[in-house]
This record gives C-alpha cells, sequence and structure tokens, in this order.
C-alpha cells in the first residue's frame, strides 16, 4: 500500500503515455508498397528499400539503400526514364527525391532533390526530357533529367497522383478534389474539374478523353483539350483506383467492393459485379484478361463481357495496382509474408519474393 | 475494442466539430479540446477535492501522532493510515481516478488527430472506414491541415530569418512546456512543513520533480508529434489553470520565487 500514491502513479502514467505515444508515434508507420516492371527487371518499393528483381527467377539484383533508415521510405514504385534513370521519392523523413542507376542502383545525381516540404506518395513523371513531380505539399516539381529544379507550381492541396499526358497538356490529380489540365509550355493551369471528392490515383486517358474517379462515387469522363464535362456515372463506394479504358470499355472498382464496366463513349453501365472486398487498386489488362485486386486478398480475372475467368486468393491485402509484362503479372500483398508475387496468364504462381 | 469505443468516436466528433467550424482544424481542435475539459469538469472537481481531504489530513493531529508514532514500522504506519482514511471517508485514490480516466483520451486524441490528418494512403483508407454516415466525408477530406503559420500534421517550428542565418524555432514546444510548468506549479497542493512526516517530504520531492519532468516530455512530444497535439496541450493546460481559479484552488503564490511549496 503506497503512503502517498498520486506522484508515483502520475510518474507510471507519464511512463506509460511515452510508451503509448511512441508506438503508434509515426503517422506515416503504415507503409504502402509499389511495383514497376520491364520485360527483365521488377522495380520493388518496400518500406525501406527500392528492389531490383529478376523477373525469370524471382531473384534479388540489387536493393537501395544496402542498409535501412528511417530517413527513406518507398510508396510508390519509381520512374524509369528514357536514359536508364530511376526516379523515386521518399516518404521518409527526408522528403528526398532521387535519381538511381536501373542497371546498378547507384546514385545518379549529385545530391538527391530535398526541395520539397512533404513526403512523396505518387510516382513522378517524365514528358519530352522533363520530370513533373507531384508532392504531397501540393505543388508539382518540374526538374530536368539532371535534378535541377526548372519550376514548380501550387495546386490547392496534396497531390498523390502520378501525372499523365498527351501532346496538349500534362493532366494531375489531387486529394484537393480538383482534376488539373497544366500547360508545359506556359507551365500554368489551363482548365480544371471539380470531381466533389479526393482522387488519390492517377487520371486514364483514351479516345479523346480523360478519366477520373473520386470519392465523391463516381467516374467522371472529361473532353481533352478542352475540359468539357462528357459523362458522370455513379459507383456504390469511393473511386480509390485508376480507371483502366480497354477497347470501347472502361473499367473500374471501388471500396464497396463492386466492379464496374461503362461504355467509354456515353458511360452507360455495362455490367457490374460484387467481389470479396474493397477494390483500392485500378484494374490492369494482362492478355485477354481484366485483373482486378481486392483487399481480402482476392485476384480476378474477367473478360470483358464480365465472365470470371479464374480467381485465386493470394492473401495478404492487396492495394496497390500489379505490373504487367508481356509475360508476367507481378502482385504487391501487404501485410503478407511474400512482398512480391509472380503469375501467369492463367493465375499460376511462377515465384515468389521475400526479402531477406 | 479501443478502435471501435475511443479512437472512432473521438475521430468523427473531431470531424464534425471540424465541419461546424468552417474547416478549420485548428479551431476544431480547440473546440475539442473546450468539450473534453467539460465533459471531464466533475472528474476534475472530484480530483481537487480529493487531493484536498489528502491535504487537510496530514495537518490532522491523529494523522501526524501515527507518522511520529510508526515511523520506523512502515507497515504498521500503511495499516494505520487506510484506518483513518477509512474512518474520515477518504479515498487516497480519488485524487488519481481522474487522471488514470484521462490517460484513455490523451492516447485516443492521438490518435484521432494522426488519422483524421490522413497523411498515408493506409491512414486515408483508415479514416474513410472511421466515419459515421452522417459526415459528408466526401466533401471533408482532405481536411485543410493550415492553422495560422503551422501544419497541424506536422511538427510545429517557426521560421526566423536574422539577416543571413536562419533557424526553426519550436515555438508551441516552448508555450507547451511552459504551460505545462505553470499548471502544474499553479495546481500543485501546498506540501505541509511537518519535517516528522517521511511520507509528505517524499510527496514532496515527487511533486518537485513532476514540475519539472512533465514540461519537458509533453514539450518533447510537442517537438515531435504533430502540432495539433500542441495545440491540445496548451488549450488544456489553460483551460486547466482557468478551472482551477473558477474553483478558487489556483495558488498565484507558488509562481513567486522562495514561495515554491510552503503555505
Amino acid at each position: 500500500m503506497p503512503v502517498f500514491p498520486k506522484p508515483k502513479i502520475l510518474l507510471l502514467l507519464a511512463f506509460l503515455l511515452v510508451l503509448s505515444l511512441t508506438a503508434c508515434a509515426s503517422p506515416r508507420s503504415a507503409t504502402w508498397a509499389g511495383v514497376y516492371a520491364t520485360e527483365e527487371v521488377a522495380y520493388l518499393s518496400n518500406g525501406a528499400h527500392l528492389f531490383a528483381i529478376d523477373l525469370k527467377s524471382g531473384t534479388e539484383r540489387w536493393r537501395y539503400p544496402e542498409k535501412a533508415t528511417a530517413a527513406l521510405q518507398f510508396y510508390a514504385p519509381p520512374l524509369l526514364t528514357s536514359d536508364g534513370q530511376l526516379i523515386i521519392g521518399s516518404a521518409g523523413s527526408d522528403n528526398a527525391l532521387l535519381s538511381l542507376d536501373a542497371q546498378s542502383g547507384q546514385e545518379r545525381w549529385a545530391s538527391p532533390f530535398r526541395g520539397a516540404k512533404d513526403h512523396w506518395i505518387a510516382s513522378p513523371m517524365e514528358h519530352q526530357g522533363v520530370i513533373y513531380a507531384p508532392n504531397a505539399d501540393g505543388h508539382l516539381y518540374l526538374l530536368d533529367l539532371n535534378g535541377n529544379l526548372l519550376s514548380e507550381k501550387e495546386m490547392d492541396k496534396h497531390l498523390w497522383a502520378t501525372p499523365v499526358a498527351d501532346e496538349h497538356y500534362i493532366y494531375l490529380a489531387g486529394l484537393d478534389h480538383h482534376l488539373y489540365a497544366f500547360d508545359p509550355q506556359t507551365r500554368q493551369v489551363v482548365w480544371k474539374a471539380d470531381l466533389k471528392g479526393s482522387i488519390p490515383s492517377r487520371p486514364s486517358l483514351a479516345n479523346g478523353l480523360i478519366l477520373s474517379g473520386s470519392f465523391a462515387s463516381r467516374l467522371y469522363a472529361f473532353e481533352i483539350p478542352g475540359g468539357q464535362a462528357r459523362w458522370e456515372a455513379q459507383t456504390t463506394g469511393w473511386i480509390w483506383g485508376s480507371p483502366l479504358v480497354l477497347g470501347e470499355n472502361v473499367y473500374v472498382g471501388d471500396l464497396a467492393a463492386q466492379i464496374y464496366a461503362f461504355r467509354l463513349n456515353d458511360g452507360q453501365l455495362l455490367w457490374q459485379k460484387s467481389v470479396n472486398g474493397p477494390v483500392v487498386a485500378g484494374p490492369v489488362a494482362f492478355g485477354e484478361n481484366i485483373i482486378f485486386l481486392s483487399e481480402s486478398g482476392d485476384l480476378y480475372a474477367f473478360d470483358a463481357q464480365g465472365n470470371l475467368r479464374w480467381q485465386r486468393k493470394l492473401g495478404g491485402a492487396l492495394y496497390t495496382p500489379p505490373a504487367v509484362t508481356s509475360q508476367v503479372l507481378l502482385v504487391v500483398p501487404m501485410q503478407a509474408q511474400e512482398a512480391l508475387i509472380a503469375l501467369d496468364a492463367q493465375g499460376n504462381i511462377l515465384w515468389t519474393f521475400t526479402p531477406k | 475494442m479501443w478502435d471501435l469505443l475511443i479512437v472512432t468516436p473521438l475521430t468523427n466528433l473531431l470531424l464534425w466539430i471540424y465541419s461546424l467550424s468552417g474547416n478549420n482544424f485548428g479551431l476544431a481542435i480547440i473546440l475539442f479540446t473546450i468539450l473534453i475539459r467539460l465533459v471531464t469538469w466533475p472528474l476534475t472537481a472530484q480530483q481537487l477535492k480529493g487531493a484536498q481531504a489528502l491535504q487537510e489530513l496530514q495537518k490532522d493531529k491523529e494523522w501526524q501522532a501515527i507518522q511520529k508514532k510508526y515511523a520506523k514500522d512502515r507497515e504498521k504506519l500503511a495499516q494505520e493510515q487506510m484506518r483513518l482514511y477509512k474512518e474520515r471517508g477518504i479515498n487516497p485514490f480519488g485524487s488519481c481516478l481522474p487522471t488514470l480516466i484521462q490517460f484513455p483520451i490523451l492516447i485516443g486524441l492521438y490518435q484521432s488527430l494522426v488519422r483524421a490528418l490522413a497523411t498515408t494512403p493506409y491512414g486515408l483508407l483508415q479514416l474513410g472506414r472511421s466515419l459515421y454516415p452522417f459526415l459528408n466525408a466526401a466533401s471533408l477530406i482532405p481536411l485543410n491541415s493550415r492553422f495560422l503559420w503551422m501544419d497541424l500534421g506536422r511538427p510545429e517550428s517557426l521560421p526566423i530569418h536574422i539577416g543571413s542565418f536562419s533557424f526553426g524555432l519550436p515555438t508551441l514546444a516552448i508555450i507547451v512546456a511552459v504551460t505545462t510548468y505553470l499548471q502544474s506549479k499553479l495546481t500543485m497542493p501546498p506540501s505541509p512543513s511537518n519535517p516528522q512526516d517521511a511520507s509528505a517530504a517524499q510527496a514532496a520531492m515527487m511533486n518537485q520533480m513532476m514540475n519539472i519532468y512533465m514540461p519537458l516530455l509533453l514539450g518533447y512530444f510537442a517537438l515531435t508529434f504533430p502540432s495539433g497535439l500542441s495545440v491540445y496541450f496548451i488549450v488544456s493546460n489553460l483551460l486547466g489553470i482557468v478551472q482551477y481559479a473558477m474553483l478558487g484552488k489556483v495558488n498565484w503564490r507558488t509562481l513567486l520565487p522562495g514561495k515554491s511549496q510552503k503555505k
């Protein structure tokens, strides 16, 4: 029985408070992952490392950095530039944008670009020799291929989505609910459209349209380059991933575990199916199949008419879009032992990669 | 269960206040803190009552007598103290219980702030799932985390430029440490001056330690965690002083040099 318990208990509480707050301290503690692939190598962003993985054997070629640090955390896959650089931003503590040699994994720039005020969630994009890098601080940074800042443009708020480009403009989506058309010549926003909800993934371009879903549970189509609204279609839940345009159709999934096919020209619903969990990643085309992933760890292959060709339970949580080569589908499960799973067109696992 | 009962309701409450305060997250945190202080007012009053009862007991002749009589027999001393607590209807933990109850609120608030600000894709996914249907979540997200010169989702430092020399001054961390110190100092009950009472002397020493360590600890939190939490600490500290003053329990003399603990 303590004689005068209060101060001791307060000290104990303070100690517990330190433990509790530091245990759940970092708002960035829950990581994200991404993959990009050529026909020979997969580049996997996974926590504190970027891995280069041989596509034939599934073995590690190199990793960057050798030793993990809190300063570097990679959420998005790298951009492979026309001159063989991998450009990748860090969501770690130093907000660095780095250039690595795609062959060796050695740093290419004299020093990383550290001009951004927040972390890098999106992959950058290269267009006509310029790197367009959107940052969570709400700025689009333009750099040359040597890492020199050319200019920066401030949007309303956080930018988490990779831009896309056509011969006219750079198109950029923001969590601030807007889809922007940015003129690379004047470096000004030409038009912007309010999509009534956040847009965390890149828009898709096809047949004179730009398409994007948003947290307003709608899929929008705008004409390009002018930005006139063509159609919008209602979904059940928030749309997180990028829509996939294939032929005359556009495919998308939502967080209410629904997947949809709409007619590209007018947005008419063609078919809708339920899957086992929320669909965060956008679908991809792999051979004749349209591949959907759900958070439940399920992988689905549909044909264009909405017939299920095969389904495979991979485990973990599938949040980020897979990479596709002519032979291999690369899936990044999170909260799973494997960091990368390679499958063939029939959904058979070819190999798995687990970092050592 | 923790998430369902603490973090999710606090997150929704915070976002509801945010939607009512013109999408100003700083104002929402201030209003939220006031609300938490109002809800826990009876607990604070109980804490004061318990502390005062303990303080008065230490001036009691019978208490002082048993301190003297059983100074070398701590077990017997504890038994006698318990008997006195029982006889006088005092709960020795009465002043600690409110602090214990506020502890999960603080942890929950921190987690709610981090969740509401959703600075990672996974965090945003979690936030989307946490929100109750009555909130128009799609229009609220992302939160406007700018408040005055601060980004409430990040640790704060005020850029200072003196000629060609510039540095970031952790203003909020300093204010958190100072207000925590002031609150501890102003609201700490005075210790009795009885030199025979070893337990009271020990308590006084612990109080002094708390006066030093708590401001440093919370200042460290303010330095390293999102500044939204610092805003909560500052408002909570100031409201604490106001609340104690309204109850007539603030001891302003303790701020004067040489008047530390004794009345």
